[in-house]
């Protein structure tokens, strides 16, 4: 009797227990759900509204007893970071129901580096954090919930090391390797911490220092092992040492057979090696494992997303994309690649909104801001009725020229002057490696024909007509890896240079190999070879790269025309801004020298210069110059020739 | 050049920081070597990140204006092209302060680092590759070896219009199969016509007619002194890639074998790469790294390349 009196006592308690633990962790803030809103006052009055703060992209609400010591600690933690990186773009608010006085007296003493707020019981109510303390909610983009803990002790660092993740995953590697720090200084071997670091040095490009650390983790045994040698293998897939990569990941698989990302890695090489579906078993493979950081999860999604796209499943690979973002809301690859699917599918308002929330996260990324662009040009043309309408009928005609393999005529016997230089990329194709983020090579001619066009001195055939055209005429880019295709292509759309060539993925870059080709003659004036950023520095490669193109072709296809009159120093000259003249652009007066006759054999110098122009006014048929130097009278007829100046040349 | 630029930019930004202590600036202007959409983007990058707002562009015969605002004081900003490589940039301020002084002193600097960076990059990297050299890109092709079930890349390059092929022998001793990748893309299977493994060359040929070829008609054997050099090999199954460098002297005997010694990065998979003159004569032909560095390489002289060839 007694007996079964404990046994019902026990599973009495067990069941009150039970309730409360349900009671509570119910209405819990749960990740991807908005956090509650809400406005508080700190000691001086002064109010703090989320929503105000709603443009921040990591926010983190401690909720503390300002008696209690693990809150205490929690929240000194918290504030020795704020303060050492105050660059670090971390919102810390401490939210207390401690009464006013207790708060201010323990805020005395630590003077912190963010706002304490008191709380009247609502809001720790609203974020289930009235009993247990300390309590912290981690808030992402969009005033979403990221991550939510209590209690503090060995919590403290768990949420520290979340904290640390997170910040790993907006590439703010400083912070993300002082947290860990911190952390390994409460409890020195952390491997989490160690871990963190390793990867943040890894961003950063200091291959030494990551490899030290995944190489010490790898000499020890269970949990630090594996992390080790797997942080190794992803480390030696990034300097191009795939072999070694390989074995590594498959060491790890088979001593953690639940691990997700070595399969990340092995499905990265066997598709640098052009095995596709080798490669998709792979990543299928990572997303389904139940062992991975959320931050290499999310790239096993990115990367399958990215697969899928390549082999045309724009809807499966958005599936993918917002797995990756809902496991990494900072996941900028991840985000503009959703946007890169819709516009595959021709919804290019939402491929704006994809690229606007990427740029929402990053306002520097180069890549978003471009396709943003470019996206917004494409909205605006399906309003403009006219301009569609003028469009669709040119592409009708080019592809009726290009069927019948008619060039685009050319008016006039004047074979002297120039005609206007006209350019058009052709499928630049990406190959090698699968790289993080697509449509680079999108992005290269979007950013060439704008800063080409912006010169005035080339006209880039708008990529709008181009893509319907290619549309219209069902060309892929294997035809267009035909080089007699694409010649025929740029001569039906009256372009004299055609770019084209490929981006090839690399480990650590990409390298560009961009060629341009006479269409007339089939002769390449240009090759350039560049190695390509991807994330730093791109704008100044482009920028690089569009003054090579701009040298070459004054060089190489300088403007030619005639004088058409001469008043008192000025000069008026039969090229102006439809042929490419801009301001400032000096002319060389040519004339033929006689030749000599030596032996019977007839010798033609070069022609020589008999006086300078340099252009002041333009206008679309003609422009004016000033005669800034003449050996003889200038007149009538005379030849010029663009001359270009080294001394405003770098 | 770049000693021209920096003195100019320095004078007209010290003389428009002097006069912005006296009164308001008169319009003033400065000659960039930069197109205009460049010289635009860094200095509005410049302006906003020091806090300026800066207003709508407005454009008018390539030309662009604009204004940045920053405490009351009004710059007005014009960018004039000078040609389509050089922009003049006007510069017109509302203000007579020092401190306003002080900030267009810094954007003088920035622009002056931008410019000095460029050049540095220009004089190192971007070496002026001869249009011939250029044109002869596409005569380089890949050669993907496998050899149990490993691939390796090595270079090689056409040398008549029957689709023969030199490169290099030591990697391509034993094998399964040899394909020719194209710089278009296309692939190739290729057959061994000859080899010799003293003198590191193999002869292969593929079904294929090229349109342009290095001739060995135009051989060099000797060069004048610093004279430049390029090499056009494969990297990475890419067909192309050209480096330039310059021989170091005197040759050296390797197993028997005269080689030249070359300064001219040398990349994995460039070994039988084509190492011609800037008039696209055939000089030698790349046989590896010397000692594992990258910036120095070994040259397989064109008499080699004649001997393997003329013997049976």
């Amino acid at each position: 009797m007694k007996q079964q009196n404990i046994h019902f006592r026990t599973v009495f308690l067990v069941s009150v227990f039970l309730m409360c633990w349900v009671s509570l962790s119910h209405g819990q803030p749960t990740t991807g759900q908005p956090a509650p809103s809400f406005t508080l006052q700190d000691t001086a009055g002064t109010s703090f509204d989320l929503s105000q703060i709603a443009d921040n992209n990591l926010i983190i609400l401690y909720f503390f007893d300002a008696d209690s010591r693990p809150s205490q600690e929690g929240l000194l933690n918290l504030d020795q970071l704020r303060k050492q990186y105050k660059d670090a773009d971390l919102t810390v608010w401490g939210i207390t129901l401690s009464p006013p006085e207790k708060t201010e007296k323990f805020l005395n003493l630590i003077k912190p580096d963010f706002p304490v707020l008191l709380d009247s019981g609502k809001v720790s109510a609203a974020y289930q954090a009235s009993l247990v303390l300390p309590s912290v909610c981690i808030i992402g983009p969009g005033l979403k919930v990221l991550d939510y803990f209590q209690g503090g002790g060995k919590t403290t660092e768990i949420m520290l090391m979340r904290v640390a993740e997170r910040q790993l995953q907006r590439r703010q590697t400083i912070s993300a390797k002082a947290i860990s720090e911190q952390v390994e200084k409460i409890d020195p071997g952390n491997v989490k911490a160690r871990t963190v670091k390793g990867y943040a040095n890894l961003q950063e490009g200091n291959a030494e220092k990551a490899e030290k650390i995944f190489q010490d983790l790898a000499q020890e045994t269970g949990e630090a092992e594996v992390v080790g040698k797997e942080g190794l293998a992803a480390l030696y897939a990034k300097s191009g040492k795939m072999d070694k990569a390989f074995e590594l990941a498959q060491e790890v698989e088979k001593k953690s057979p639940e691990r997700g990302y070595p399969h990340v890695i092995m499905g990265n090489i066997l598709y640098s090696q052009n095995k596709k579906k080798e490669a998709g078993a792979e990543f299928e493979q990572a997303i389904n494992k139940k062992e991975s950081e959320p931050f290499q999860k999310a790239i096993a999604y990115n990367q399958y997303g990215r697969l899928s796209a390549i082999q045309g499943n724009y809807e499966k690979s958005r599936e993918f994309y917002a797995q990756a973002v809902s496991l990494d809301p900072y996941f900028v690859e991840a985000t503009s690649n959703t946007g890169l699917a819709y516009e595959k599918e021709g919804n290019w308002e939402k491929a704006l909104e994809s690229y606007q929330r990427a740029l929402d996260l990053n306002s520097n990324d180069t890549f978003a801001a471009i396709l943003a662009r470019k996206a917004e040009d494409m909205l605006s043309l399906q309003k403009d009725v006219e301009k569609k309408k003028r469009i669709d009928s040119l592409v009708k005609e080019l592809a009726g020229r290009y069927k019948s393999q008619e060039k685009t005529r050319v008016k006039g016997e004047d074979t002297w002057t120039s005609r206007p230089m006209v350019i058009t990329f052709v499928d630049i194709q990406e190959k090698g490696g699968l790289a993080e983020r697509g449509g680079f090579s999108n992005v290269l001619a979007s950013e060439l024909s704008s800063e080409l066009n912006a010169s005035g001195r080339v006209q880039v055939v708008e990529r709008v007509v181009l893509e319907k055209l290619l549309e219209e005429l069902n060309l892929g880019s294997s035809e267009l890896a035909d080089p007699e295709t694409a010649l025929r292509l740029g001569k039906v759309l009256a372009a004299k240079l055609i770019g084209t060539g490929s981006l090839y993925y690399l480990p650590d870059s990409t390298l560009l190999n961009l060629r341009l080709v006479d269409t007339e003659t089939s002769a390449i004036p240009k090759v350039i070879t560049r190695q390509l950023n991807t994330q730093l520095a791109l704008q100044k490669e482009l920028h690089a790269l569009n003054r090579d193109i701009l040298k070459t072709i004054i060089m190489k296809y300088p403007l030619q025309g005639f004088v058409v009159q001469v008043n008192s120093g000025e000069a008026l000259i039969n090229l102006g801004t439809d042929q490419g003249v801009v301001l400032g652009t000096r002319f060389d007066v040519i004339e033929e020298v006689k030749p000599i006759v030596y032996k019977g054999k007839k010798l033609q110098g070069e022609p020589q210069a008999v006086g300078q122009i340099e252009i002041v006014r333009v206008e679309p048929s003609l422009s004016y110059g000033r005669i800034v130097q003449q050996t003889r009278q200038l007149k009538t007829d005379d030849r010029i020739r663009e001359k270009i100046e080294p001394k405003t040349t770098l | 050049m770049k000693l021209f630029f920096y003195c100019m930019v320095n004078f007209v930004f010290l003389l428009l920081a002097c006069s912005l202590q006296a009164q308001p600036l008169p319009p003033s202007y400065k000659l960039f070597p930069l197109p205009v959409s460049e010289l635009e983007a860094i200095t509005v990058s410049w302006l906003r990140t020091s806090g300026f707002q800066v207003s709508e562009l407005s454009f008018n015969m390539g030309q662009r204006q604009f204004s940045a605002q920053i405490e009351g004081t009004i710059w007005k900003i014009l960018l004039k092209p000078h040609s389509p490589l050089a922009t003049e940039l006007w510069l017109e301020s509302d203000a007579d302060q020092a401190a306003n002084g002080n900030q267009l002193a810094e954007l003088g600097s920035y622009l002056n680092d931008y410019i000095d960076s460029l050049a540095s990059e220009s004089d190192t990297m971007n070496e002026f590759v001869p249009s011939v050299v250029n044109a002869l890109a596409q005569t380089v092709v890949c050669i993907k070896a496998t050899i149990n079930d490993e691939e390796i890349q090595i270079s090689g390059f056409f040398t008549d219009k029957q689709g023969l092929i030199i490169s290099t022998a030591h990697d391509l001793t034993e094998f399964h199969t040899i394909k020719v990748l194209l710089w278009d893309g296309q692939e190739h299977d290729a057959i061994i016509v000859k080899k010799n493994p003293e003198k590191d060359l193999t002869l292969l040929h593929i079904n294929y007619t090229p349109d342009a070829y290095i001739s060995l008609l135009n051989g060099r054997s000797i060069l004048a002194a610093g004279e430049r050099l390029f090499s056009i090999s494969c990297r990475n199954n890419q067909p192309g890639i050209i480096k330039a460098g310059a021989l170091i002297r005197p040759p050296v005997t390797v197993d028997k074998q005269l080689l030249w010694k070359i300064s001219m990065e040398t990349l994995h998979g460039s070994s039988g790469s084509p190492v011609i003159d800037q008039k696209g004569n055939l000089f030698g032909v790349v046989k590896g790294k010397y000692r594992g560095r990258d910036a120095i390489g070994f040259l397989i002289p064109f008499e080699t390349i004649l001997e393997f060839l003329n013997t049976i």
